[in-house]
């Protein structure tokens, strides 16, 4: 009597043990239903103990979600951040089984806005414009290469601004967002300044707005980046 | 006190019994409508049923699921192999329209081996436009259909690199359901098998290598022999085949159309053998709707028993490893 008691016992207890994990699906379900507040990205990894790893890959998987959602007209400068702030991000992980781990990680879309809006005011305010044009119309006036070396450090944006020759993994979104001021490596003399890369990844020539060929300098430019320069008019 | 335990047997009893209805729905990818609706149903339908057959001990009943004789049959040999449910009482995922109807993937399911273990994996299942079931595979891990559908390096045609996948998947399914029909067909006649062996040197010991790397031994094999080793040896002598995939590459012929090599990290589990290594594939998509394998390479991915030596990557079989005449 005492065994079988025992036993049943059992049988409705171990349904209540896993209320945990039955409490946190619900929730999961709860977030990929609500399609129009939440964005999110989703992995379960078997054969994985650390749930960092799912977590991870849940974070990617939302990333190409929020770059599709950006990719729109309402996003200028969220999009070209190409990253969101992680105070945005939250996620849920829940033990599966021994070794499995799903975890879903989420960011409201009306969070996403909020940040647009903040961003659109900062950099896209009058006087940051006017800092932004000076800076332009500067470059499209220099000579030589020292001038708009020159340039850079007077401008009141100087802080934001990043500028080198060197392009590579860290600094190629910068280099395709910016200026390009190709030059002659001798007498530094200015040869043509190329507006940033439009979505179709094409430059034109600054002053003429002709299509421009990168490919047909030798030596590298120097390429000038500031944030909202890409998306603010004044080329 | 009897009285206690007999409510307590029939509260447990009802709360097993709730657990085998599984309700799918769709959020998002397709509008609202007749046809969400029916595929939300058929789905739900569907899994519920391996939820019952699964309960019951029995064959694979899925009368009242819309879906094709085709995937049923499939589905049956999948479920002799290793019998699968789902233990979570609710579905949500996406669906996406794909070149042949719809597709739904990461749907969870537990499958379960005579000898009592049991694997997580997940199914990729496709639609015909009207919401039939016209497919269900074991998916490859999200990351992975992620990883080659955003890279668009090598295979720039997005419809391609769909096809591709899901013919990866129907592969390895085949292997896990032993269908040895969908693999003879798949591979063409005049298709090779490679098949690399670690050998230990000893003194004076005198091999065959194929390569100059000493430490495998490759052996060759033609469709027709390979085959009948699956047919008549690995299948019947193997209650179950579990074949997994960790990895994956996907390139273009560089000089060749309709021609992709498939490099995958393969895991093979079965009754009586488990391996690991790299499985490299040659498929011929020129002909889309009977793709063929015109090579298919095996490799170890370690070296030694201890499992502190990989194979080097650059000794992998790739696309380039082979001449297309």
């Amino acid at each position: 009597m005492k065994k079988l008691f025992t036993l049943a016992l059992l049988l409705v207890s171990l349904p209540v043990l896993s209320q945990d994990k039955d409490a946190l699906l619900r929730q999961i379900n709860q977030i990929k239903k609500d399609t129009d507040r939440y964005l999110y990205g989703l992995s379960t990894v078997p054969a994985e103990p650390n749930p960092e790893v799912s977590r991870e890959q849940a974070r990617k998987e939302l990333m190409i979600q929020v770059e599709a959602f950006l990719d729109s007209d309402d996003f200028v400068y969220l999009k070209e951040k190409k990253t969101i702030p992680d105070e945005l991000v939250e996620s849920i992980v829940c033990l599966m089984r021994p070794d499995t781990y799903r975890s879903i990680v989420y960011v409201e879309k009306a969070r996403l806005l909020e940040v647009e809006q903040s961003l659109a005011q900062e950099l896209g305010s009058d006087t940051r414009k006017e800092d932004l044009k000076a800076l332009v119309d500067g470059i499209l006036s220099a000579v030589t290469i020292n001038q708009v070396l020159d340039l850079i450090s007077a401008s009141p944006l100087s802080a934001e601004i990043r500028a080198a020759q060197k392009i590579d993994a860290d600094t190629q979104q910068y280099a395709n967002d910016g200026i390009l001021v190709f030059f002659d490596a001798r007498n530094k003399k200015i040869l043509e300044v190329m507006t940033p890369m439009d979505d179709n990844y094409q430059r034109k020539n600054a002053k003429t707005g002709e299509p421009a060929q990168p490919m047909r300098y030798k030596n590298a430019p120097l390429w000038v980046y500031v944030e909202g320069l890409k998306n603010s008019n004044v080329l | 006190m009897k009285r206690l335990i007999i409510t307590l047997l029939a509260l447990a009893a009802w709360t097993a019994a709730q657990a085998q209805s599984v309700t799918f729905s769709i959020s998002e990818g397709l509008a609202n409508g007749p046809l969400r609706q029916k595929i939300d149903n058929n789905l739900t339908n569907l899994l519920t049923s391996f939820n019952d057959c699964f309960d019951d001990g029995s064959g694979l009943n899925l009368s009242g699921v819309f879906i094709t004789p085709d995937a049923a049959d499939a589905l049956s040999m999948l479920w002799g192999n290793m019998p699968f449910h789902c233990e979570e009482p609710e579905i949500v995922e996406r669906i996406a329209k794909t070149y042949s109807g719809y597709q739904v993937r990461n749907v969870p399911i537990e499958l379960r081996a005579d000898d009592g273990r049991t694997d997580y994996q997940e199914l990729v299942i496709d639609l015909e436009p009207d919401g039939t079931v016209s497919r269900v595979n074991l998916a490859l891990q999200n990351h992975l259909y992620r990883k080659v559908m955003s890279d668009g390096s090598e295979v720039t045609d997005l419809r391609c690199r769909q096809m591709i996948l899901d013919y990866v998947e129907q592969f390895r399914t085949a292997y896990n359901r032993k269908d040895i029909d969908f693999l003879e067909n798949v591979f063409s006649d005049d298709a090779l098998i490679i098949t690399g062996k670690v050998v230990r040197r000893k003194k004076g010991d005198r091999m065959a290598v194929l390569k100059e790397d000493t430490q495998i031994e490759y052996t060759q094999q033609r469709k027709h022999e390979y085959i009948e080793k699956l047919r008549t040896r690995v299948f019947p002598n193997n209650k179950y085949i579990q074949v997994t995939f960790t990895d994956i590459k996907v390139s273009k012929h560089p000089s060749v159309d309709g021609y992709y090599g498939v490099m995958l990290r393969q895991g093979y589990k079965s009754s009586t053998y488990s391996d690991d290594g790299y499985l490299f594939m040659l498929w011929d998509f020129r002909d889309e709707a009977h793709p063929q394998i015109h090579v298919r390479t095996w490799q170890p991915y370690w070296l030694d028993d201890k499992k502190t030596q990989k194979l080097s990557e650059d000794k992998v079989f790739n696309i380039n490893s082979f001449t297309i005449r």
